[in-house]
């Protein structure tokens, strides 16, 4: 091979070589840039998936924010009520408490303004009246037994022949009157008459003692 | 002829070199972002969540408590001035009403 050839072929690979190297050096910026481009793809992917994450545990604590504020909202008004009910329940146990402490001081002769003997009187008619009985016996009160053998007197003018029962029973007053075969009684005692007043008027007691309140 | 085979072969080396440094820097680049995409995940479970709810329920919670309380007192305001006369009423309907008895 002559000088010129030798010249000639170092050109010549000279010229493949930088042309295998650019295009490895093509084909790795190529290579570079596909990586920085999904570099950057996985990046922003990632971004909107935090973003998603963090709109939806706000949206969950701001959910549970307001389940715990109506939770507390709510407890407080049956709270309130409660304080409300107590209160009334309070007031109106303590209505009829001195209902029946004024019942038990009528029967005990110390309320001026109520003949004791007189309601027991009209409470034996009505009691003998409604069994149709013209003999019967009167039950009270131990304490009472003197003052109904008085109304047992009392009933003769209106032909009623009554006894006083030896038995007694446990009641603020009032009277229980029975036939003479203990087959029938009529319960005109204070406790029960208080009680059928209660059933039935109640409510009218709760309103006009709170009304406007 | 030999040389230039020669420097091509050089050449195809170096260029599979450059291909392969390319490909790992790829491969880097690409485990750095997905290293860091999981760090930003991992933030958004964990950063605190602030959240705006514009309700003083404590001050609200205090207000319905305070007002049943004073409605009580003045339960027992109106009740206590009632009570008296309410009993005299009562009591004159249980002894004279058509409550009598059962038989």
């Amino acid at each position: 091979m002559s000088g010129e050839e030798v010249v000639s072929v170092d050109r010549d690979s000279e010229a493949i070589v930088r042309a295998i190297l650019k295009m490895a050096e093509d084909r790795a910026n190529a290579i570079r840039r596909e990586a920085e481009k999904r570099a950057k793809e996985i990046i922003e992917s990632a971004r909107r998936e935090a973003e998603e994450i963090l709109r939806s545990r706000r949206e969950r604590a701001e959910r549970e924010m307001r389940e715990e504020i109506a939770r507390k909202r709510s407890a407080a008004e049956v709270e309130a009520n409660q304080i409300v009910l107590m209160t009334k329940s309070e007031l109106l146990r303590e209505f009829f408490r001195r209902v029946h402490e004024k019942l038990a001081a009528i029967a005990d002769g110390q309320e001026p303004g109520w003949n004791y003997e007189e309601i027991l009187t009209k409470y034996s008619l009505e009691g003998a009246n409604i069994l149709g009985e013209k003999e019967v016996f009167l039950m009270g009160r131990e304490k009472d037994k003197s003052l109904l053998e008085k109304v047992a007197k009392k009933l003769e003018k209106d032909g009623i022949r009554a006894s006083v029962d030896e038995k007694t029973v446990p009641v603020i007053g009032g009277v229980v009157v029975r036939d003479s075969r203990d087959e029938r009684r009529y319960y005109n005692t204070f406790d029960g008459r208080l009680r059928a007043y209660r059933e039935a008027k109640e409510v009218e007691v709760i309103s006009r003692l709170f009304e406007g309140v | 002829m030999p040389r230039l085979v020669e420097a091509i072969m050089e050449a195809e080396k170096e260029a599979a070199k450059i291909i392969q440094e390319a490909e790992e820097e790829a491969k880097r680049i690409i485990e750095e972002a997905e290293e860091e995409a999981k760090k930003i995940i991992e933030e958004a479970k964990n950063t605190p969540v602030e959240v705006t709810v514009m309700e003083d329920v404590e001050r609200e919670v205090k207000e319905i408590v305070d007002r049943a309380k004073a409605k009580a007192e003045e339960l027992k305001r109106v009740a206590s001035e009632r009570m008296n006369s309410l009993v005299d009423e009562v009591v004159r309907e249980v002894l004279e009403g058509e409550w009598g008895g059962s038989s």
